[in-house]
């Protein structure tokens, strides 16, 4: 035994010492309920020490040998080559020989089968048939937050956002319609608005709501930049203009976000003035 | 007691011969050979991690009201997948540590797949006769992702959703089946009840049990066609040198192995990851800021980010937007990267088995390919993150997007033409070298052999 072997027999003993004593660590820290921080430390130490142990004998206490495989060519020698071809040709031939009409219908039967299987997949999900893009506003109904109270127009500062859904349409068992309902309410200063003609009075003091699915990916258009009055996604930053009816300043969207139709009540509610001006989310074929 | 283990096998399967040339198998020992293993070592892992988890875990949609040790989230109403994620890391021993340690092997497993397929294409590993190996390789690339991104959709957290949702408009961008397809896979308008009963077993079962089989293939075929090696003094393109698989490469390969274990306990203990509680249940009308998936999805969603505000209309009909990052983009990606073995013998008509690697160097039109491949999916994977860097930057999310889009055009390209003339440099250098030194050893008859 040379100084090099001996050394490495001490070290892979640290090691391995220290790997018993990582996997105690890990069993008295799991029985006394101690910190994940712990038990990783423990129990990655003693698979780690292993590890070490296991250089220690590679590099220092094994011989470094060396071997060479001798590397023969895969490809065959031609005439086997040539009967495995003749065998698969031979085997397909007693199969259809003169029956190739019924080799057909049999090609045929297979693609039904096909189909046939395919029919199961329609059990995954309802038909999409006007129900992409689609949210419950219509005319009357009222604006209520998450928790369903109603929407009040003196709750809301200039420069602040509430995020509302119709009236009758919120709670767990909504959730769903929730996601595709759900609208920014933003109160901004009304002589800063530049509606198109047919949506001025969409805004009534001010108030005004736009889709909260972004047109892009259908995240939450969840972020309200009071300066530039603008209606930020936080998934791909598609930016959309507040006062404008919502036309896309930057990022990827490719549609205006649609606009609910506002309406103040005299109570101080605020109602929708008829649905969203286009369809909820992203765009799809249809 | 060996021997007589050797003897029962021998006598029920004529085991003696293939144990006496396996067990004196060569393995070429570079240390870039060890990334695949470091792959196959994850899956090992995340295998055993998951099976832990699939324990604790409840693969529901259904409401439930937490209540439990998370102070923060007490009393909230929340999916009971969700729920049980909290319980299985704060009132399982042990269970957030697996759970770490299993999202931190997703990470690693993903990138030894991506660095070790980088090793084969950079030295022509994939050149014939192994093309099919490369083809498994890439589908097995496809998977990891996609059983990546159903695992951490799977907790019913607020990224998660997010996720799922952009998922959800990317099918729904597709022309003629997308509004159908996103359907059928959500089993109606999103968000629906359904999809956390669903993507389990995709996750759990379908791609585990896809990736085990196709390991299986890529060993088999691997063992059969021998190690691909660089070339050297005793290197030839007939025979394999190395370490024999016993007991050298056993040992080497066990020192991995465990090594890979133990790291992957260490971060999962000590470095937090994926801490669902933080960003709180998936509420659909409300978002998470900033919202980064993990990195082997970080390119898609940087893609989609710094995307083209192109919605094609066609009549009635749309294709959206997300339609080309979403799903142009990675077809491209993935139909390249199937394609690349059979363009290049086909661009150099080299039809010729290949044993002996090349260095990177001397192919520089493979590895300026390379290199623009892998600065395109690096520079959008950048992108995916362009919130965080403008607040860290103090620049607008606005004028980083358009600097990631001139970015993401040049800077592939300048990478590739320096990696192109650093390939041509060395090349002239190796031209000039003296030419490689032979051994030559004196035999007993006192003449000279080459050894």
């Amino acid at each position: 035994m040379n100084d090099r072997e001996r050394a490495g027999g001490r070290l892979a003993a640290a090691f391995l010492v220290l790997s018993i004593a990582g996997s105690v660590a890990f069993a008295a820290g799991f029985a006394l309920d101690a910190s994940t921080q712990i038990l990783g430390l423990g129990l990655g130490t003693a698979f780690l020490a292993l590890a070490g142990t296991l250089v220690v004998w590679s590099r220092m206490l094994m011989p470094h040998e060396q071997v060479a495989d001798p590397h023969h060519p895969l490809r065959s020698p031609q005439p086997l080559r040539d009967e495995a071809t003749a065998s698969l040709e031979e085997g397909a031939e007693q199969i259809v020989g003169r029956r190739r009409w019924l080799v057909r219908l049999g090609y045929a039967a297979l693609g039904f089968l096909g189909l046939a299987a395919l029919f199961p997949i329609r059990s995954l999900g309802p038909s999409p048939a006007g129900k992409v893009g689609r949210s419950n506003w219509r005319d009357g109904l009222r604006l209520v937050r998450e928790d369903g109270r109603l929407v009040r127009a003196g709750e809301i500062d200039t420069g602040s956002v509430v995020t509302a859904f119709p009236e009758g349409f919120t709670g767990r068992n909504n959730e769903n319609a929730m996601a595709n309902d759900a609208v920014m309410l933003v109160h901004v200063d009304a002589s800063a608005l530049q509606l198109p003609a047919a949506r001025a009075d969409w805004a009534p003091q001010g108030f005004i709501a736009y889709s909260k699915v972004c047109t892009h990916a259908g995240c939450p258009v969840a972020l309200y930049r009071q300066g530039p009055q603008q209606l930020f996604c936080p998934c791909h930053q598609s930016t959309f203009n507040v006062l404008d009816g919502g036309s896309v300043v930057f990022g990827p969207a490719a549609r205006a976000l649609p606009q609910l139709p506002l309406a103040l009540e005299a109570d101080g509610s605020l109602r929708a003035g008829g649905p969203l001006s286009d369809a909820v989310g992203p765009d799809t074929w249809g | 007691m060996i021997r007589a283990l050797v003897g029962w096998l021998d006598d029920r399967l004529g085991a003696a011969p293939f144990l006496r040339s396996a067990l004196r198998k060569a393995f070429p020992d570079h240390w870039s050979f060890m990334l695949g293993e470091l792959a196959a070592n994850c899956f090992f892992f995340i295998l055993a991690s998951g099976t832990y988890l699939a324990f604790f875990f409840h693969p529901s949609d259904a409401h439930v009201v937490y209540h439990g040790p998370v102070r923060s989230l007490d009393g909230r109403t929340m999916t009971a997948a969700y729920a049980s994620i909290l319980r299985l890391s704060f009132e399982t021993q042990a269970g957030l540590l697996v759970r770490q340690a299993h999202h931190w092997c997703a990470l690693v497993f993903a990138a030894a797949v991506v660095t070790h397929m980088s090793r084969v294409f950079f030295t022509g590993a994939f050149r014939k006769p192994r093309e099919l190996n490369w083809l498994i390789g890439v589908t097995m690339l496809l998977l990891v992702i996609a059983d990546g991104f159903t695992g951490y959709s799977l907790p019913g957290d607020a990224l998660s959703g997010a996720g799922l949702r952009i998922a959800n408009a990317v099918a729904l961008s597709i022309p003629l089946v997308g509004s159908w397809l996103a359907f059928l896979a959500f089993g109606g308008p999103y968000p629906t009840a359904e999809l956390t009963a669903r993507l389990f077993p995709i996750h759990i079962l379908f791609i585990p049990a896809l990736l085990a089989t196709l390991i299986g293939a890529h060993l088999s075929i691997l063992w059969h066609q021998k190690h691909t090696q660089f070339p050297g003094a005793r290197q030839r393109e007939n025979n394999v040198v190395g370490s024999p698989l016993w007991p050298t490469y056993a040992v080497k390969s066990g020192a991995l192995t465990l090594a890979t274990f133990g790291i992957l306990l260490l971060l999962g203990g000590l470095l937090e990851i994926n801490p669902v509680w933080e960003y709180g249940p998936y509420d659909p009308w409300t978002t998470a800021s900033p919202a980064q998936p993990d990195w082997y999805a970080g390119w898609l969603e940087g893609a989609l980010r710094i995307g083209p505000r192109w919605a094609i209309h066609i009549g009635s009909h749309t294709i959206g937007a997300p339609f080309w990052p979403g799903v142009v983009l990675p077809l491209a990606l993935f139909s390249v990267l199937y394609a690349w073995p059979f363009v290049e013998a086909f661009l150099t008509r080299d039809r010729a088995e290949h044993e002996l690697l090349q260095f990177p160097w001397q192919n520089p039109l493979r590895v300026s390919f390379g290199v623009w491949a892998l600065g395109i999916g690096g520079s959008l994977l950048a992108a995916g993150s362009d919130d965080v860097q403008a607040r860290l930057l103090h620049v607008s999310v606005q004028s980083l997007d358009w600097f990631d889009r001139v970015e993401l055009i040049v800077a592939p390209v300048i990478a590739a033409v320096v990696a192109w003339s650093v390939c041509r440099e060395l090349q002239s250098r190796h031209a000039h070298e003296k030419p490689e030194r032979v051994l030559l050893y004196r035999n007993r008859e006192g003449g000279y052999e080459e050894g």
